[in-house]
């Protein structure tokens, strides 16, 4: 096999194998032959990721780039890419059309019907009239690369798990056919160069998520799915109008021209990306879209894991850094970007204080994670674009870890309530731990969400009024976690551990995912080296993180991972081994005082409840991205980028 | 020229770390007793409470809490080994925030109602000092252009010259870490009988204690960092201790002038005041610059 039908093998093993395993899926008669698709469909995509990123390396300039010309298809003869590309759109939007009618979604009816005309009167009538046909380009650097690793690894831990969780749901088929069908359009999206066929897999993994969010088909989840579905069209819409704009008064057609300008810059670029930009902050969730986000955690467990981790809000975060070596043309989408997102940052982890269902703190912390990462990609400097993609990849691993962890305890103890689950470290050792590593590898050094954290600091030198959103975030989230961790282990004695089962399919994915979350964190150093620089440089920012034998080297700092893991764990082992025997055990003091059975508290609910601060939060991040918006805007009538 | 501390020093320093946070809370205790006109204990005091709570036979109420134990002090050692060395402060910063994670859960680990309470009180006092310490450390870093300590020993003037105002902010994170009124919260003896520290007992207990010392040591360490004197090693050391003993004695009188306040209250002082200076300050900082460059 050469090099070139190596990549495409790849490529298609990781897009086309999962969107057709998920098709097909859908007509498998029995459960024995879904799952023999849906281990092809994700062994497929994760050994076509691997092999991917192994091409990748070995590539000129570390870039695979194909063009699709004409495809030949049998009995049809030539047919160009643009066009299969132009009619799949077009389908999509008329089964969006038809779906916002029947759920009666009339926003997105409205811009979904003016989507499609603005595309058909753009694809066959403004372009070829101006000769601004382009070929279907992909280009696939190591971000995009580390993005399918992403995608297909943790994606495809999560689809093990599901598939013990639905067992003896009902239809399963569509369940399974949207959830690995989901990588696939993930993992397109990635790869594509092309504006017009990057919207397609956007506007699929929209489709495949309100398909998932309205499962369980009760009412709370079709209303939760329509919200979904609406905000999403909305951010699609954003999208397509970016391409229009970009290709009317640009003539661009693919992100990689985005981001590679040099010299003058027309104000149509800068609507342009901020529209873009637009689309990813709602598939982001970021204030104030962020409705849809907490609205989907009505699905199974497994897909709020998907959605939260490897995929969906992922794609926003992949466009924007995608996106960010363009902002230094514009300094003042790079701004107002870092203030969207550290104002998520800011008030989803002063509300999460507030919660006590596990899977919306767990939302909050994700539309968080996320806003930070979208602050640093504002700042856009080559440390602040090195510490985003550290937080993208641990924030997936932990975050998948978390909620499959919490999806166990729905799943056997059938409560989502933090109060509820007081103690569980006694009753259920195993799931607790689990869920304990969950937390401490999103908050506690020497792991990478940490080193993120420590980096984004650092990188916000370069725009220091971001420094107290980050400071305030970054206290508050270490509130709710801690007080989470603190209701698991709280016992009033030491209580006999119970042998525990767990499914295989349960503990191998969770594992792998504990594994990945301590495992690469000490080797955080080769992470860098083989990942964040790569990646960094391909977007043509200089390398700043230097990765020297144990420590991470930052422009004004170090941090050595291997140096703090070790030191604590040997602590850890060291009170380990010290024994505690029952002559020197007791019960809790109480000073006489009668307490209640159960504590509980600590929300700060004057502070920090949804009542009180939603329409605040909501106001502000509104006006938030009316400015964005407006700032195009009015670049476009002033004619001149700011 | 810059000043290294040498190997030796950092050595020694580290060791003698916690006898100076040790001694620090002695005086404090005699200083406090003489205002009070009292005579006061020794002091060494807190010293021979350690030795005597290490020689007592411990009632624990389960095995977590000495790991918590341990890893509090595990943790706090570590970031005062890198502060001697002259590390990166975010990292030390991060430390010293991961020991209280653990002093906390250790807390949380038992469930007894004052332990638990004081779980929470700690939380909230987290909530109140560490965007203030964090904005601190960050603001350092602004001005010295990098976050390694021994950097500082390398600018052209103090740090306090430059940011004052962060210091007055740390007043109040300093308040808080020496359990002093009015933030005396967590442990608020008189409430909820020392809080955290409630279900611990003999070497346990004396552990909490040490790591105590090494806090104290940490948050006065990075608080007189701003009175480096660059390029005179003798004038920094005694600017240093003078500082340091001027920012206790501060915290003694507010100690005793004040009454204990509602958690409520800590926040919006922090917000309002802790914050706010030290946004002030680097305002400032960025003005003159600005007005400099110009003209």
């Amino acid at each position: 096999m050469d090099g070139e039908s190596a990549k495409i093998t790849a490529i298609a093993l990781t897009t086309l194998a999962p969107l057709l395993a998920g098709l097909l899926c859908y007509i498998a008669p029995g459960r024995k032959s879904r799952n023999v698709l849906i281990s092809a469909g994700i062994v497929s995509a994760m050994a076509g990721s691997v092999l991917l990123f192994l091409l990748l390396r070995g590539s000129p300039g570390h870039t695979i780039r194909i063009e699709l010309g004409s495809v030949a298809i049998p009995g049809l003869g030539a047919i160009s890419a643009n066009e299969i590309i132009t009619i799949a759109e077009i389908t999509l939007a008329a089964a969006f059309i038809y779906l916002a009618a029947r759920i009666k979604a009339f926003y997105a009816l409205a811009l979904s019907i003016a989507q499609l005309g603005a595309m058909i009167w753009y694809e066959f009538s403004y372009a070829p009239a101006h000769g601004s046909e382009h070929a279907v380009r992909i280009l696939i650097d190591y971000w995009s690369g580390t993005m399918c690793l992403i995608v297909s690894i943790i994606g495809s831990l999560i689809v093990i798990y599901a598939v013990k969780y639905m067992e003896g749901q009902h239809s399963q088929n569509r369940f399974f056919a949207y959830f690995v069908g989901f990588l696939g359009a993930m993992n397109a999206a990635v790869f594509c160069d092309s504006l017009a066929a990057f919207l397609l897999f956007w506007e699929i993994t929209t489709l495949a998520s309100y398909m998932l969010i309205k499962h369980e088909q009760n009412t709370e989840s079709l209303q939760n799915a329509k919200r979904a579905f609406q905000l999403n069209v909305i951010g699609g819409a954003g999208i397509s109008a970016a391409i229009i704009v970009l290709g009317i008064a640009c003539n661009i057609s693919s992100l990689g021209e985005i981001a590679a300008l040099e010299g003058a810059i027309a104000p149509a670029l800068m609507l342009g990306v901020i529209l873009l930009c637009f689309g990813a902050i709602v598939k982001s969730a970021q204030v104030p879209f962020q409705s849809w986000l907490l609205g989907a955690m009505v699905a199974p467990t497994p897909v709020s894991a998907l959605l939260h981790s490897s995929t969906m809000v992922k794609l926003g975060i992949y466009l924007i850094i995608r996106l960010s070596p363009a902002f230094s043309h514009f300094p003042a989408v790079g701004y107002m970007l870092a203030l969207i997102g550290g104002f998520s940052f800011v008030s989803t982890a002063i509300i999460a204080i507030s919660q006590n269902n596990a899977k919306k703190v767990l939302a909050y912390s994700t539309i968080g994670n996320l806003g930070l990462i979208i602050m640093l990609a504002g700042i856009h400097t080559s440390l602040a674009i090195s510490a985003a993609i550290i937080l993208t990849i641990f924030h997936a691993i932990s975050k998948a870890l978390l909620f499959m962890g919490v999806g166990v305890v729905q799943h056997e103890m059938h409560t989502r309530d933090i109060e509820d689950t007081e103690g569980m470290i006694a009753k259920r050792p195993l799931i607790a731990t689990i869920i304990l590593m969950g937390i401490v590898t999103m908050i506690i050094p020497p792991f990478g969400v940490f080193v993120g954290k420590y980096m984004a600091i650092q990188a916000s030198v370069a725009a220091p009024w971001m420094m107290i959103l980050l400071a305030v975030g970054s206290a508050a989230t270490v509130v709710y976690y801690v007080k989470w961790f603190g209701r698991l282990i709280s016992t009033d004695r030491e209580m006999e551990r119970k042998p525990e089962h767990m499914s295989t399919l349960f503990s191998t994915p969770l594992a792998a995912l504990l594994a990945g979350a301590i495992g690469l964190s000490f080797v955080i150093v080769q992470v860098v080296a083989w990942f964040v620089d790569p990646a960094v440089a391909s977007m043509g920012y200089d390398v700043v993180l230097q990765a020297i034998s144990v420590e991470v080297v930052t422009p004004s700092g170090y941090i050595s991972s291997i140096a703090i893991g070790a030191s604590m764990a040997a602590v850890l082992l060291a009170g380990l081994m010290i024994k505690l025997d029952d002559s020197k055990k007791t019960r809790p003091y109480s000073c006489g005082i009668e307490f209640p059975g159960e504590l509980g508290g600590m929300y700060m609910h004057g502070y920090a409840g949804e009542d009180k601060v939603n329409k605040y939060v909501n106001f502000a991040g509104i006006a938030l991205i009316m400015i964005f918006v407006a700032i195009g805007i009015i670049a476009m009538a002033v004619g001149k980028v700011m | 020229m810059n000043f290294q501390p040498s190997i030796l020093f950092s050595i020694l320093l580290s060791i003698a770390a916690p006898f100076i946070g040790m001694l620090i809370l002695g005086f404090d205790r005699k200083i406090t007793a003489r205002m009070q006109n009292r005579v006061g204990p020794p002091i060494l005091q807190p010293f021979y409470d350690v030795v005597k709570l290490f020689g007592k036979s411990e009632l624990m109420v389960k095995k977590a809490q000495i790991l918590f134990a341990l890893m509090f002090v595990g943790t706090l050692l570590l970031s005062t080994v890198l502060l001697c060395f002259g590390g990166d402060l975010l990292v030390i910063f991060f430390l010293i925030s991961t020991g209280m994670i653990f002093y906390t859960l250790g807390a949380y680990s038992v469930k007894s109602g004052f332990s638990f309470i004081g779980g929470n009180r700690e939380l909230y006092q987290m909530l109140a000092y560490e965007p203030i310490f964090m904005l601190t450390v960050f603001s350092v870093g602004l001005i010295t252009k990098s976050f390694r300590v021994d950097q500082i020993f390398g600018l052209e003037v103090p740090l306090v010259a430059i940011i004052p105002l962060p210091l007055v902010s740390m007043m109040i994170v300093f308040l808080i870490k020496m359990q002093k009124s009015p933030f005396d919260i967590s442990t608020a003896h008189t409430e909820i009988i020392s809080g955290p520290m409630i279900e611990y007992s003999g070497g346990y207990l004396a552990l909490l204690k040490i790591a105590h010392w090494y806090e104290i040591f940490l948050v006065i360490g990075i608080m007189s960092l701003f009175f480096v004197v660059p390029g005179n090693p003798v004038l920094t050391v005694v600017s240093m201790a003078a500082a340091g003993l001027a920012i206790y004695f501060v915290s003694i009188i507010i100690d005793n002038v004040t009454a204990r306040v509602h958690w409520n209250t800590m926040l919006r002082l922090s917000a309002a005041i802790g914050i706010t200076l030290i946004v002030v300050n680097v305002a400032i900082v960025y003005i003159v610059a600005y007005i400099a460059g110009g003209a």
